[in-house]
């Protein structure tokens, strides 16, 4: 009888413990669902119509897509956007962790760490706002330093040879701080013991840094390369508030160019077509990174 | 000619000078282990002959050259961590090799060297593991093999055994003692745990709050300690340590009263380092293997609180009259019940302290 209560109240406590979980996780669910998932399915069902807001959506099967493939102004923002995140990704990443590297091995101060992650807390747009101020090719303080050193004035976003630039160095300036601090937090995990090792063997800063913390930060390495990658691939914010994909379509990407087709042309089936395919390209990509920096596996206990 | 030469080194963090004033001297192929509570410098000490810490004073030299501000690596040390400090990407081959691929040595030489140090250390079949595929005994192994590869001046080692368990640190001692005898090399050795110190050193230094205490084989340190805190930390069981009074001095006898003695005074045979008055305060020291059960001339009674059967021996923990804890080694069995009052007399001289914790013993 005793033993007979015993299992009843496992059980039950067994249930009231999957209760507490699924309600814990409940809000993350619905969030997800509401608007991941199912954004996600309709943008799918949306692609294969040509719904334009107004009138009743007609079902056209993979026209959108073809369209796409034959469409130019898409290759073009395709390749705009490319082009954005190979400024963006080698200076990002290298430079977030130079400034890691830097502040682990040189001045622990928690000062300088709050100053690399400053410019993170700023918005998107208003550190677009901003810098649109300060490369204004006129009255932008950047142009009067230039001139100060001597050097020409530059048209920074309103030239079609630099806009793109601009635009990458505006996110690069923002998001550095980011990846520096992840980076310094994975340097913490590595034992300062192997550094010592290293340094009784005769090793400079250069192969420490080569042969122990490069490879040991590697799981870390991929998580900042996924998600900046993911992100800069997805780059709207800053172009929205700075060139609106000028001039001379040199700054419109492929989300800008996904955001003109939906709601300035009202072409929803084909806007929702180039979204499906971007999304399917970040996946594989991702997918790619992860097995290449063999992500979900670290060297350190 | 000595090979490491340590000379007043002091050492400062901040305000507070943790090496305080040491000076040791090893010669050539010499085993010396530093020996300590923790906190008292020890490892500090040895960092420093490493270069891994600054030297705030004094002078370091090994072999003849100054390397006080030397970097690490040009110092020809090495050092085996107590976290072994093994890469854990590299394989074992290369976290030995790892030394020689910086330096650009050929690769045919670099896969000699590794594999004549895995012959030694007995870890062929595992050169191509990774760290966290190896037991403690086996990494312990592989980081000394990174040390024996590079052929340094001096091996350091900073309590290389204190991750392993009791029985596998009892097989790692007899296997780094067997190394020193193979390779002859001089090695400095930081260890907290005394039998290690006893069984492993040629000479022991014993450090205590940045300074040392005594400095010798471990026979001497264990006949001669200098003072309370050498004879207290030496020695397992410990020492034990009666209070008593001076009745009259002299030369070649003290006449002490003890509250723990049975009788009103016992006479402690000299000699002794100088004229002691009456009236003063000292302590016996009694190690545990000098005590015997005699109940014919019993010089203190004890109350046995707890026996440990060895197998081979008997310990026997108990308190004196005057509640002072003692332990008795004895090489029989006994079989005595805790509450027992058990007689004792002690073989040998015991050891004498002053009021000041020196020894009176020459």
């Amino acid at each position: 009888m005793a033993a007979k209560t015993r299992v009843v109240t496992r059980a039950g406590r067994r249930r009231r413990e999957a209760i507490a979980g699924l309600l814990f996780v409940a809000p993350a669910t619905v969030g997800f669902l509401a608007f991941y998932l199912l954004p996600t399915v309709r943008a799918f069902q949306i692609s294969l119509t040509d719904w334009s807001l107004l009138r009743a959506p007609n079902v056209v099967g993979l026209a959108n897509y073809r369209r796409m493939i034959g469409d130019p102004a898409f290759w073009h923002s395709a390749w705009v956007t490319l082009t954005y995140v190979l400024y963006n990704i080698p200076l990002q990443t290298a430079l977030g962790l130079l400034l890691a590297v830097l502040s682990d091995r040189l001045a622990r101060s928690v000062a300088l760490r709050a100053v690399i992650i400053a410019p993170y807390l700023m918005s998107n747009v208003v550190a677009g706002l901003v810098w649109m101020l300060l490369l204004d090719p006129i009255l932008g303080l950047t142009n009067a330093w230039l001139a100060h050193v001597g050097l020409p004035r530059q048209g920074f976003l309103s030239s079609p040879d630099e806009a793109m630039a601009s635009v990458a160095a505006i996110s690069i300036w923002r998001n550095t701080g980011l990846t520096a601090l992840l980076f310094y937090a994975g340097l913490q995990a590595i034992p300062k013991h192997l550094y010592e090792a290293a340094r009784l063997e005769g090793a400079d800063e250069w192969s420490m840094f080569r042969r122990i913390t490069l490879p040991l930060l590697r799981p870390v390495l991929a998580f900042v390369l996924v998600t900046s990658l993911v992100g800069s691939f997805q780059v709207f914010d800053v172009i929205a508030v700075t060139t609106e994909g000028g001039p001379a379509q040199s700054t419109r990407a492929i989300l800008w160019y996904i955001y003109e087709n939906a709601f300035k042309f009202h072409k929803m089936g084909y806007a929702s077509a180039i979204s499906v395919t971007l999304f399917s390209v970040l996946i594989l990509v991702t997918l790619l990174q992860m097995r290449l920096l063999r992500a979900d596996h670290s060297d350190l206990d | 000619m000595s090979f490491l030469s340590i000379d007043r080194v002091t050492k400062q963090f901040g305000i507070v000078q943790v090496i305080k004033g040491v000076s040791i001297e090893a010669r050539k192929g010499e085993f010396i282990v530093f020996v300590g509570p923790s906190g008292c410098g020890k490892s500090t000490l040895l960092r420093m002959i490493a270069g891994l810490e600054e030297t705030s004073g004094g002078t370091i030299a090994i072999d003849g050259e100054d390397v006080t501000h030397a970097d690490p690596a040009r110092r020809h040390i090495a050092m085996v961590f107590q976290s072994y400090a093994l890469f854990p990407h590299l394989n074992v081959f290369d976290n030995i090799a790892f030394g020689m691929q910086i330096k650009k040595v050929p690769r045919a030489e670099i896969r000699s060297r590794v594999e004549e140090a895995a012959r030694i250390l007995r870890i062929e079949p595992l050169l191509d593991r990774k760290p966290r595929q190896l037991s403690g005994g086996q990494r312990q192994r592989a980081a000394i093999g990174r040390a024996i590869v590079r052929k340094p001046k001096i091996f350091l080692f900073d309590e290389p055994l204190s991750n392993l368990d009791a029985e596998l640190r009892t097989r790692m001692r007899v296997e780094i003692a067997r190394l020193h005898q193979a390779i002859g090399a001089t090695m400095i050795y930081v260890t907290h745990d005394q039998v290690e110190a006893m069984t492993l050193a040629d000479r022991i230094v014993v450090l205590r709050n940045g300074l040392v205490e005594q400095t010798g084989s471990p026979s001497e340190l264990y006949d001669r300690p200098r003072n309370l805190f050498v004879a207290g930390f030496l020695g397992s069981p410990r020492m034990a340590l009666l209070p008593a009074r001076v009745i009259r001095g002299g030369p070649d006898q003290l006449t002490l009263s003890c509250p723990a003695c049975t009788g009103p005074e016992i006479d402690v045979p000299g000699p002794f380092r100088r004229e002691v008055r009456s009236g003063e305060p000292v302590t016996l020291g009694l190690r545990p293997e000098t005590l015997r059960w005699d109940a014919a001339d019993p010089m203190l009674t004890v109350r046995v609180e707890i026996t440990e059967n060895l197998g081979g021996s008997t310990l026997v923990h108990a308190t004196t009259s005057d509640h002072q804890a003692l332990i008795m080694t004895a090489a029989e069995r006994l079989a005595v019940t805790p509450g027992t009052l058990m007689p004792l007399s002690f073989g040998g001289h015991p050891h004498v302290f002053d009021g000041e914790g020196e020894t009176l013993r020459p």
